[in-house]
């Protein structure tokens, strides 16, 4: 006895009309003449139909770009500009300088060089220093 | 005839004769499946007549992923569980539990002919959740192992043993409970 009719002898409490199953099986058979399989026809779609949908993506996205850009590029205003003049001051205060005339000035920078002192300086500053004249001459003639 | 001499018939153009060789190893095996879960012997037929339409329509497209015959099981299963899910919509609109019209279906059923444990025992079955009532009855009923449950299910098979235990419990708790009254 196979175990699928051992199973059923055990635990099968519930019960058919006579001859069922050779019934059902003649019933079941005729499902493939009742129900035909139909074939869907192969369809080849040409190339230019399969990328048109990403064609019009990229079409799309590249017209938003240029649209954005156009716009956001035209919003500038001159109170932007002074913005913008305001926060170059700002940061360059930031900057530790020993000399701000050559940030915020565009002025070369040898302006704002002291000039060299002449001879002639030194010496009117040694003897108003109080330094005597023997050694203002030693330290000229060196 | 074995699932792969069938599907290598089907294969070579004799799909009515493969499809008769399914019907006659299986019918019957998928006809007790179906009746554990839905018990009427009417509601029964009825499904089998959907269950092969969808079998036939399908099997063009089996790629032998699973084994034919959990692949069988599963299109049975969905088919019954998908009926079950209905008939309770059916029952909440008539206030009724679809336990209860389950239980109502195996006392009024003529084709019952088990002992009165086995009444009982069919009616815990109905009061158990779609879910566990499909693994107690495949695990029960068709003595399936848990790794071909999971096939058909698509759960894993710890959860398919936890559902197992849990049904199991259920229906002692309810044979118990019905046999100490």
């Amino acid at each position: 006895m196979s175990k699928v009719s051992v199973m059923k002898e055990i635990k099968n409490t519930f019960n058919v009309p006579e001859g069922y199953f050779d019934q059902l099986q003649k019933r079941l058979e005729a499902i493939p003449s009742e129900h035909p399989i139909v074939q869907a026809p192969v369809v080849t779609v040409p190339f230019w139909t399969r990328v048109r949908p990403y064609v019009a993506l990229a079409a799309c996205m590249l017209m938003a770009f240029a649209v954005g850009n156009f716009f956001l590029g035209r919003n500038h205003t001159p109170a932007d500009a002074e913005y913008a003049y305001q926060d170059y001051y700002y940061m360059a205060d930031l900057i530790p300088v020993t000399n701000p005339y050559a940030i915020y000035d565009d002025a070369p920078i040898e302006l704002y060089t002291p000039e060299s002192s002449s001879e002639d300086d030194v010496v009117e500053y040694l003897l108003s220093s109080g330094t005597s004249v023997d050694y203002i001459a030693y330290l000229l003639n060196q | 005839m074995t699932d792969k001499e069938i599907l290598e018939l089907y294969r070579d153009g004799q799909q009515q004769r493969a499809f008769n060789e399914i019907v006659k190893n299986y019918s019957e095996r998928l006809y007790w499946h179906v009746r554990s879960l839905v018990c009427s012997h009417e509601d029964t037929d009825d499904l089998l007549q959907d269950i092969f339409v969808k079998v036939w329509t399908a099997l063009p497209s089996f790629r032998g992923e699973a084994q034919f015959y959990t692949w069988l099981y599963r299109i049975a299963t969905n088919v019954a569980l998908n009926f079950l899910g209905k008939q309770k919509v059916r029952s909440a609109l008539s206030f009724e539990s679809l336990a209860d019209s389950q239980v109502k279906k195996i006392e009024d059923d003529p084709w019952f002919n088990g002992d009165e444990l086995e009444l009982q025992l069919s009616k815990a079955i109905q009061k158990l959740p779609q879910k566990q009532k499909a693994v107690f009855c495949l695990r029960y009923y068709q003595e399936l192992s848990y790794e071909e449950i999971s096939e058909i299910m698509g759960s894993s098979v710890g959860a398919l043993k936890a559902s197992y235990h849990f049904a199991y419990e259920k229906i002692k708790k309810e044979l118990k409970d019905n046999f100490s009254e």
